[in-house]
This record gives structure tokens, sequence and C-alpha cells, in this order.
């Protein structure tokens, strides 16, 4: 039986992950890209050798493997039902516990491990073959610090495991489980990370102690997860957004406020932030400048966010709920930008005064701003007139993130250049330029999707 | 005399290649109560999709109301749909979806209090719709596609998940809005039920319609329409 759920499981991973490409080829280009990656990665070592420490190299190496763990492993998660709807049309077989004398628990086991297994070999194995193809780091190094980092990997996995588990379970354990992980991260020192320990001396028990963290914190979320069912139904108090606005935006409002997407956009514009700021920290080491964030540099970057907004808006429901209407695509797809510009613009517009205040740059705001609004709406009719109301699986496909990444990539690279050289009436020329090609683009999507029923394509 | 409110000619539509529906061919007559019999998979639900514009055909010509198919707008303001699989805006109350489909249709809101107490889902009115139960998710897809009192309306497996009483109240319902003129296309595949409400059948099977005609004209292959339908699919299916 154990054999027969892992080899379905896999099939079913199989099954899904390829149904979002065009050709199963296609598939391949992930991995392949990894492993690309891993030969820069190599040829770019002496580079990082010279501006960091090994052992600083070594400890971001392992907590980003970490971090990737964490984000992995939330599959706590599955044993609230509201995970049903996380993947629209497709029922999984983690959810068969409900029809059939099977637990949910030994479902979960079986598909925790095909996840390990898939993230093992689509992910970390092409990224440590392109490091060994590279030829810059010996066999023997390449494997120890693959070792060291799966284990870092399944430390990160199993935590997120156990947090996930423990939110659904009980919120209250939880705060108690973060309290003891706080003390013990602010007493220990990172570099008593056991699989960073194994990887440094070369020490067997760290490795085991490592692998036995992984298991020990795995049985453990295992054993106290268990499927929530929510039988109190949420009542909400009536609307009146159906008699002060078209029917199409007021639904649209609605479930995003209800459905708690505000708060994922609300919070989104702060990982461009990190992210620009780890970049420029970087660079700032190996180039010895100093390190600064440009407010315009994050108003222009910004807008490249808009992609992932827009496909959370698109995200929220399913779009064959209003097929039996009188709707168009192309209204949905419209209300879903006007919706998405009002929405960000806001919350964009408050990142950008308070971090112009804090870099004492709000004199720069206004310019901020046009750069932001005219990118932010450039990027969103891209993303839309090229994958409609299905972007998280239409850039999937070769033909359509290659378009994509034709009509992005320039303007990102012409934005971001002008705006590290502070070049004000280029940036305004600029975003004029964008804003009409946007506003093209978005005159586009109604001929491009007027005659596509909803749901059909 | 009478006249066809859905004319359909050599209709075809494949999924991949899978044929669905192959070369059909029927006219439906205002006023009928026109019931379309078929195994699974035997290419009703595409037919009703095509006919109502939520699916494109690959061939063949069909017309509504005498608007093609092919303006799939046109189509769906003039007509009702209670699609096989409902599904409902997730995170509008019951209320709220009535009057959104008001909204969209250009009904007064009236109309929502109406069908919301018809349908009997007055307590359940702050309710998200994901929170339905699949019956009630059902009664108020039939709301919806009522409310905006169209002239033709297009059932699939309406009955499926509705308890017995309103079943009962939607057939009279039905059967009232069909003598005041109206026309159903009813998919079911519930036999009793297109015996009791059909006054014409067309049997389908493979994508192709095997029989069509009255129903005394179809009960004059069999004892039952029971029998008919499983001599009819057997032979030619």
């Amino acid at each position: 039986m154990a054999d027969t759920l892992l080899s379905l499981n896999l099939k079913e991973e199989w099954r899904m992950l390829t149904s979002y490409f065009s050709s199963k080829n296609l598939f391949f280009a992930f991995p392949a890209v990894l492993v690309v990656i891993g030969v820069i990665m190599g040829w770019l070592l002496p580079l990082f050798r010279e501006a960091f420490e090994m052992s600083e190299l070594l400890v971001a190496f392992h907590v980003l493997m970490v971090v990737y763990g964490l984000f992995v492993g939330a599959f706590g998660f599955f044993a609230d039902e509201v995970a049903n709807t996380w993947f629209r049309d497709a029922h999984l077989l983690i959810h068969m516990y409900t029809i059939l004398p099977i637990s949910f628990r030994k479902l979960l086991t079986w598909f925790y491990i095909k996840d390990i297994v898939y993230y093992l070999f689509l992910t970390i194995v092409p990224l440590f073959l392109g490091l060994f193809l590279s030829f810059s780091v010996s066999l023997g190094v390449v494997a120890r610090l693959f070792g060291s980092s799966l284990l870092s990997f399944l430390i990160g996995v199993s935590v997120s495991f156990l947090v996930s588990s423990l939110y659904v379970r009980s919120r209250l354990s939880l705060v108690g489980m973060l309290v003891v992980a706080a003390v013990m991260v602010g007493t220990g020192s990172v570099e008593d990370f056991p699989p960073l320990v194994s990887f440094v001396y070369g020490d067997w028990g760290a490795a085991f102690l490592s692998a036995g963290i992984f298991v020990a914190l795995s049985i453990l979320s295992l054993a106290i997860t268990k499927p929530v069912y929510r039988a109190r139904k949420k009542l909400f108090s009536r609307t009146n957004l159906f008699h002060r606005m078209d029917p199409v935006l007021a639904k649209e409002i609605i479930d995003v406020r209800r459905s708690g997407t505000w708060q994922i956009i609300a919070t989104s514009y702060l990982f461009p932030l990190i992210f620009i700021y780890g970049i420029f920290y970087f660079s700032g080491r190996l180039f010895q400048f100093r390190i600064d964030i440009p407010l315009v540099f994050y108003a222009g970057f910004i807008g490249y966010l808009s992609t992932l907004v827009y496909s959370w808006l698109n995200n929220i429901d399913a779009p064959s709920s209003l097929s039996t209407f009188p709707i168009t695509t192309s209204a949905v797809i419209k209300r879903k930008i006007m919706l998405f510009l009002l929405f960000s613009f806001t919350v964009a517009m408050v990142y950008l005064v308070v971090l112009g205040y804090i870099l004492e740059a709000l004199y720069l705001v206004p310019l901020s701003i046009v750069i932001m609004g005219s990118t932010s709406f450039y990027v969103a009719a891209v993303t839309a007139w090229l994958c409609g109301l299905y972007p998280n699986t239409r850039l999937f496909d070769g033909a359509v993130l290659a378009r994509y990444l034709l009509l992005i990539l320039p303007v990102l690279l012409v934005m971001s250049i002008l705006s590290l050289m502070e070049r004000s009436l280029w940036l305004l020329g600029i975003s004029a330029v964008i804003l009409v090609s946007a506003a093209f683009l978005y005159r586009r999507v109604g001929t491009k999707y007027e005659h596509v029923p909803l749901g059909s394509y | 005399m009478d006249t066809s409110v859905i004319e359909v000619q050599d209709l075809s539509k494949s999924y991949g290649p899978t044929r669905a529906v192959q070369n059909l061919t029927l006219a439906v007559n205002k006023g009928e109560f026109f019931g379309f019999l078929g195994p699974n998979g035997a290419g009703k639900t595409t037919t009703i999709k095509m006919l109502t514009g939520q699916v494109p055909p690959d061939s063949g010509e069909a017309r509504v109301l005498g608007i093609d198919v092919t303006h799939h707008i046109e189509v769906k303001k003039a007509v009702g749909i209670v699609p096989e699989v409902v599904l409902l805006p997730s995170f509008l109350t019951v209320t709220e979806y009535l009057e959104f489909v008001c909204g969209v249709r250009h009904v007064d809101e009236g109309q929502a209090a109406f069908w919301l107490d018809f349908v009997e889902l007055n307590e359940s009115e702050n309710v998200l719709c994901k929170d339905l139960s699949q019956g009630m998710k059902q009664k108020l897809s039939f709301a919806a596609a009522f409310i905006h009192k169209p002239s033709l309306v297009f059932l699939d497996e309406p009955f499926a998940d509705v308890d017995p009483l309103m079943q009962k109240k939607l057939r009279t319902f039905l059967n009232e809005y069909v003598t005041e003129g109206g026309t159903v296309f009813l998919s079911t595949h519930i036999l009793e039920m297109a015996e009791k409400l059909c006054s014409r059948i067309a049997v389908l099977s493979k994508g192709t319609v095997l029989k069509s005609g009255t129903l005394s004209e179809l009960l004059r292959e069999g004892p039952t329409l029971e029998d008919v339908f499983f001599t009819l699919v057997r032979t030619h299916g």
C-alpha cells in the first residue's frame, strides 16, 4: 500500500506540474536553468571570496537553504479544509480521506515524502550538478556541501511543517513554540547550526543530529496534524456596493476584501524593498560603494510586482462562476486591472511616502509616484494582455514567457539604469512612453478577449 | 404553426481526440418542454454549453431565439441557464449574489427578494455562496436563471441535489412557465422526470441524436421510456 501511495502521489504531482506547460519538454527547462545558475555560481565564487569571508558565505548559503525549506514546508495547512480550494479544479489524493477508509495522517505522510523527493530532484540536485560542472569546486566539497545544504533545507521544511500544523491545531501552542525557538536562537550562535558544523568540521555526529531534528519535527508535526472542519458558517452583513457601482467591479472588491487578499497585497511591497536592500548590500561589499536605496529605483522596481499582484487577484475565484452571464472576458480583465490600479497605487504610495521620509528624500516622492504608476500599469497591462485571467498557468508556457520577458525586461533595465543615474527628466519622458504603451495594451485587451467566452480557454 | 426557438444544424465539438458532439441536428419549438436524454459522456452538457455561448462550436450552425450562438453575449442576455456543475462566486452572500445577477442583467432588485423567498433561502441570505450545500447552490442557480424572466431556459440536471419538496415546487413552476409560453431545454438522467415533464424528447449517445419525437412517438418503440432508452443506447450507442 505504501509504495502504491508514493507512486500515485508522484504521478499526481508530475501530471499537475506538466499540465502548467504547453509541452513536457518545456517542463525540463526549469531544472536546466538551475544547472546553469549552479555553473554561474561556481564561476562567480572567486569574486565573492574576495569580498566576503568564507565563513560568511557558508552561513549565508545555509541560511538561504533553511529559508527555502521554510517557504515550501507549510504542509500543516493541508489539514484545513480551506486547502481544498487551493488547486481550483484539481482534487488531490490527499483529500480522499473524506470518502475513503484511509487516514489523513497516512495520506499526508506520503504527500510530504513525495514533495521532498520533487524539491530534491527538481531544484537542489540540478543546482549542485551545475556547481560541480563549473569545475570551480572539487567533487568532495560539492558532495559535502550538498549534504549539509540538503539537511538545512530539510530542517527548514520540518520547522515550517510544525509551525503550520500548530497554527491550524492550536495557535496558543504555536506562540509557546515560537517563544522557545526565539530563546534558543537568541542564546545560540549560527555557527553551531548542526548542518553547518557537519560541513565545516566533517562531523558525522552533527549530520546525524541534523537528520534527527528533521525526523523528530516531521513525526511531531504528523502526530499533531488533524483535519479541521469549519462547521460554523461565517455570516456577512449585506454590502451596498452593488447599488453604487458596476456589479462586476463591486464583486471584485468584495472578493479582495473577504478572501483576505488585501492583506497579502498590502505587505507584499516590503519584499522588493528587502530584496533591493540585499542586492545593494552584497553589491556594496563586492564593489565597495555606499549602501543606499534610491527612492526612484524602488519606485520603478515595485512596478514589477504588478504581475504577482495581478495573479493574486485572479486566484481568488474561478472565472467560470460567471460563465452563464452576459459578461465578456475582457470586461472582467479590465475590472481586475482597475481594481489593481486603485488598490496598488494607494498601498504603493504609502510605501513611497514613508520610505521618502526615512531616506530624507520627500522631494523625490512626486517623481517616484509617476514612475511607480506608469511601470505598474504597464506591467499589469502586459500580463493581462498575454495571460488573460490565467497568469499563474499561462506564464509557464515558454512562448508566452518569452514575449513577456521581451516586453518587460528592456523597460526594467532602462528604468533601473536611469533611476540609479538620477536622470529625472529622462525618467519622466520614459514614464510617459510607458503610460501610452500601457493604455494601448489596455485597449488591446478589449479586442483580444471580447469574443472569448468566460472560462472557455 | 410551430416556431423554432432552437435550430441546430450539423453542430460538432471535439476536445483533443475526443469527439464530444458530432454533426448534431435538432430543433426545439416555442412553448415546448424539451427533454435531452443520454448516458454519461453522451455530449449533453457540451451541447448545452455550445447553445448557451459558453463554449464555441468547432463546426456547424446553431441559432437560439434567432441569435447565432457565436454571439455569446447576446445569447446569454436572452436565455436562462442552470449549469450541471454549479459554480457560484465564492465570496458573495446569497442575497448579494442575486443582487449581482440583477445588476448584470439590468433587472429591478425587487426580483432578488422574490426569488430568495421562492427558493426558500431566506435563512441563509447572509451566508457566503462557498459555504452553501450543493442543494442550496442548485436552488440559488435556479433563481439566477429565471430572475430576468427569459423566454427560454437551459437546465442541465437541475434537480440532482434538490430535496423532493423543492423538486415538486420547481416542477410545478416549470409546468406553469411552459403553459405561459416559455420554453425549457432540460438535460437529465432521471427518465421518470423526463416522462412526467417533457412534451418532446431527444435521445443522445456518443454525440449524435439517436431518436427524437414526442413522448407518445417514442413510446411506440417500447412500453416505457426506460425500455426505449435502453434499447436505443444498447443498439446504436
